[in-house]
């Protein structure tokens, strides 16, 4: 029978050619091991739960703070608020990028961080005495922009601020505001914190179980929301909207984060500080498994070198480039903007390793739309 | 033995049963319907032909335009032409209008080329010209005259050929030193697939990379062959549904497999559709449906040859012709994608890229950024970011967007970088030309980059 010998010589054909590659190709790695789920408990356990943990804690005591400063709002109440805020809202930068789960479902950035804040229906609301902080349009007027206003920006001396609450007539209007602010900022990390832990919803064991690559696995929403975040909160409202990469050449300065506080600086480093930890799936002294060594596992080269070692050097670049620009960036941005150009390519340079090589080397397709392929 | 004229006719009149093309008429028909159900469900018209603020035409065809909530009606009007189809009701106008408004809406949006899509465009104007009514079908059942036991077997052939064609060439297209010889990309595809049950723990291996690409392009080059012949046609057929459902579950490609697997039943034989058919009408005749069948053996010829076997000629001819035009530009093909689309390269690459559109007004001296996510969905992005007729098209959207913001000559260079197959990222194109100054068109793109292969 013809048929018969035509399959048997497609079987050997077949048998081998599967052996050939193992002659033809020298490999260094012939398995190439994955195991995610260790590794999604790692980023659990060293970066994600211990950084919401420090937010909770540092939100907390800023939220009794800012209870001493309603009360009596002096010079040392003041200094006292203002410096557990900044560390409140420098805590912030290492969680901020962690946009999926319960911190999605909440709109947890949107909620504690969008700037800049609108300073002038601000006043309008305190001086009507209308506060709703619960709708849409209510996100950039609360949150960590909202509290740099209130605590830097309100006057321009620290008498003048705490004028705005003590002789002011609208001084009462303005502190509730403020209460309504730390309240709702407390509120919001408190539900996400809740839903990732064991006692509360529990999240973390949900994303550990989702050890897959695709759109709605735990590596696939991660890195989605990282190059999402990155792209648009690191590089541009951070950076590249002050400098007027968005707008026609023109700066705007007053767009910079912590505009009045005048932090911008030293909070997009932190933020970079948190990515990198996060990428090596460090906590402080405690380095567990991260994303970098899942990539070195993976072996990909860039240029001859380990993209993992090219990714956590560029972000390093790129952080120390961050930390030349001069302090304050708003005023710095007017007068010696070229540090933040700098800053601003090497943070590009850097995206091109996220969202290009890091998501092609994990298969993980960068797309927020669910379609099909062929 | 010499190809003379009269063996061609023989070839193509030689009488063939026409239950082959019933079936395919009702499961091509059916999947069409599934398609289009599937595709309405997911709230796909909205998400690529509502939502979107632009769209990439293809070039020539830019009066395709989205109909607005007209969409909604031109699928309805999809779903009636495919029933159509499925029961033989206005059987040609069907087909026709299928072909017209499906092929309308793909030429809407380049980034949603899909080679299926393509498939089944091309299919559904074969379609038109087949004489798939003229037996269990409305049509035939109004027009008893239309009746026909029997078509000359060219018709079937045409078929045939062309399906072979989409294999062939996939098989074809494999066989570089990319998938070969480094087993890429499915060495990027395939360990995500760890967690699958049984052969989950094979995924990772790299000599499993290297099989399925071997075997891919084997099966491709030969199953046309295997499926013609009748002795090795069923051991063929059991390979299409192994093959074509691994890659369902690995792969994201909605209802392709299906379609290839019921489009590969037109290599069966008459009695075996025969069968099938007889069946299917006994089915009916329990639920009490009359179906009227004409027991008298009857041939139907084409009242006007010349033109149904000339059409018919020139459109394998182009299919023929088409996967080729790549050899009529310079550079690595799967870099510069002149020539890639319609011509069956199937899950051949993985590719990604960014692009970072640079302004410059010269009136002003002025220079600043713009990014594609401000104007487009993350498929068009993506899509957009790695083919250069497409980043072209999308640099002089944003000169007209720019020149009604009242910038009078904007200048616009695109610094993009692409990977392809999980090698490092490279520029891709010339980040110095301002494409505001070049042309769209099918000519060579001198303004990408070589691709250098480190």
């Amino acid at each position: 029978m013809k048929f018969k010998y035509l399959f048997f010589l497609l079987l050997m054909v077949t048998g081998f050619i599967c052996l050939l590659p193992s002659c033809v190709e020298d490999e260094k790695n012939e398995k190439i091991t994955l195991d995610r789920s260790p590794l999604l408990q790692s980023i659990a356990d060293n970066v994600i739960l211990p950084g919401y943990e420090n937010l909770h804690i540092d939100v907390t005591e800023m939220e009794a703070s800012i209870e001493q400063f309603l009360e009596n709002p002096a010079p040392n109440t003041l200094d006292q608020t203002r410096s557990d805020f900044e560390k409140a809202y420098h805590s912030w930068q290492v969680v901020a990028f962690f946009e999926f789960g319960p911190a999605f479902t909440e709109t947890l950035r949107a909620n504690v961080n969008t700037f800049p804040t609108d300073y002038f229906s601000i006043e309008n609301a305190v001086q009507s005495g209308e506060i709703d902080l619960n709708k849409l349009s209510s996100q950039n007027k609360k949150g960590f922009p909202a509290l740099d206003y209130f605590f830097y920006g309100v006057g321009d001396t620290d008498e003048t601020i705490l004028e705005k609450f003590t002789t002011d007539p609208y001084s009462d209007h303005r502190k509730a505001y403020l209460a309504a602010v730390s309240e709702d900022l407390f509120a919001k990390v408190d539900k996400v914190y809740k839903e990732w832990m064991a006692s509360g919803g529990n999240f973390r064991q949900t994303f550990i179980d989702k050890d897959g690559t695709d759109v709605g696995s735990s590596m696939g929403l991660m890195v989605n929301a990282l190059s999402e975040y990155y792209e648009r909160i690191t590089r541009d409202a951070r950076i590249g909207i002050p400098l007027g990469k968005r707008s026609q050449g023109v700066i705007i300065p007053q767009n910079a984060e912590a505009y009045y506080s005048g932090t911008s600086v030293s909070l997009a480093t932190k933020n970079l500080d948190g990515i990198i930890d996060f990428f090596l799936g460090k906590n402080g002294q405690q380095d567990g498994e991260g994303l970098y060594d899942y990539l070195k596992s993976l072996n990909h080269e860039y240029e001859g070198e380990l993209l993992a070692d090219v990714l956590i050097n560029n972000l390093e670049e790129a952080k120390s480039k961050v930390a030349d620009i001069p302090s304050p960036f708003s005023e710095s941005v007017k007068t010696n903007p070229q540090p933040a150009e700098i800053a601003h390519s090497q943070l590009q340079k850097t995206l091109i390793l996220i969202k290009v090589d890091m998501a092609s080397a994990l298969g993980i397709l960068i797309s927020y739309q669910d379609n099909d392929g062929d | 033995m010499m190809v003379t004229k009269a063996n061609i006719k023989g070839i193509i009149y030689h009488p063939a049963s026409i239950a082959p093309l019933i079936n395919f008429r009702v499961l091509f028909g059916l999947i069409l319907l599934i398609s289009l159900g599937r595709f309405a469900w997911y709230d796909w018209i909205e998400a690529q032909y509502l939502s979107p603020q632009f769209h990439f035409s293809y070039f020539g065809f830019n009066w395709v335009k989205p109909l607005g909530t007209g969409m909604y009606l031109l699928f309805g009007i999809m779903a009636l032409a495919s029933i159509g189809i499925i029961l033989g009701f206005l059987y040609r106008i069907s087909a026709l209008v299928f072909f017209l408004s499906f092929t309308y809406v793909e030429l809407i949006d380049v980034s949603n080329y899909l080679n299926h899509y393509y498939f089944v465009s091309i299919m559904a104007l074969l379609l038109a010209f087949l004489p798939a009514h003229r037996e269990f079908s409305i049509d035939a059942w109004r027009k008893p005259k239309l009746h026909a036991s029997h078509i000359p077997n060219g018709f079937l052939l045409v078929l045939q050929v062309m399906i072979g064609l989409v294999y062939f060439y996939a098989g074809l297209a494999k066989l570089n030193t990319d998938w070969l010889f480094h087993a890429l990309p499915l060495r990027i595809w395939l360990p995500p697939y760890t967690g699958l049950p049984l052969v989950g723990s094979l995924m990772d291996e790299l000599w499993v990379a290297y099989a399925f690409s071997w075997f891919g392009a084997i099966y491709d080059l030969t199953i046309p062959f295997f499926l013609f012949y009748r002795k090795t046609r069923p051991y063929a057929f059991i390979a299409v549904i192994i093959f074509h459902m691994v890659t369902w579950i690995l792969f994201p490609i909605g209802m392709f497999p299906f379609i290839m697997i019921f489009s590969a039943t037109v290599f069966f034989s008459a009695d075996f559709h025969d069968r099938i058919l007889r069946s299917f009408q006994s089915v009916l005749k329990k639920l009490r449906l009359k179906v009227k069948t004409n027991s008298v053996a009857s041939y139907y010829q084409p009242s006007y040859p010349e033109w149904v076997w000339g059409f018919l000629g020139i459109f394998l001819f182009i299919q023929i012709l088409l996967p080729w035009r790549f050899m009529a530009y310079p550079g690595n093909l799967y870099w510069t994608e002149q020539g890639y689309r319609f011509s069956w390269r199937v899950m051949l690459m993985e590719k990604a890229g960014y692009a970072i559109f640079h302004i410059k007004d010269p009136d002003t001296g002025k220079e600043w950024e713009e990014y594609a996510h401000d104007y487009l969905t993350p498929v068009q992005e993506k899509q957009m970011s790695t083919q250069p007729d497409m980043i072209l098209q999308f640099a002089h959207f944003l000169e007209k967007q720019l020149v009604q913001q009242g910038i009078t000559d904007p200048e616009v260079r695109a610094e993009v970088y692409v990977s392809l197959n999980g090698r490092g990222s490279r520029l891709f194109l010339d980040p110095k030309v301002d494409l505001t100054l070049i042309k769209e068109g099918f000519h060579h793109k001198s303004w990408v980059l070589p691709y250098k292969n480190q």
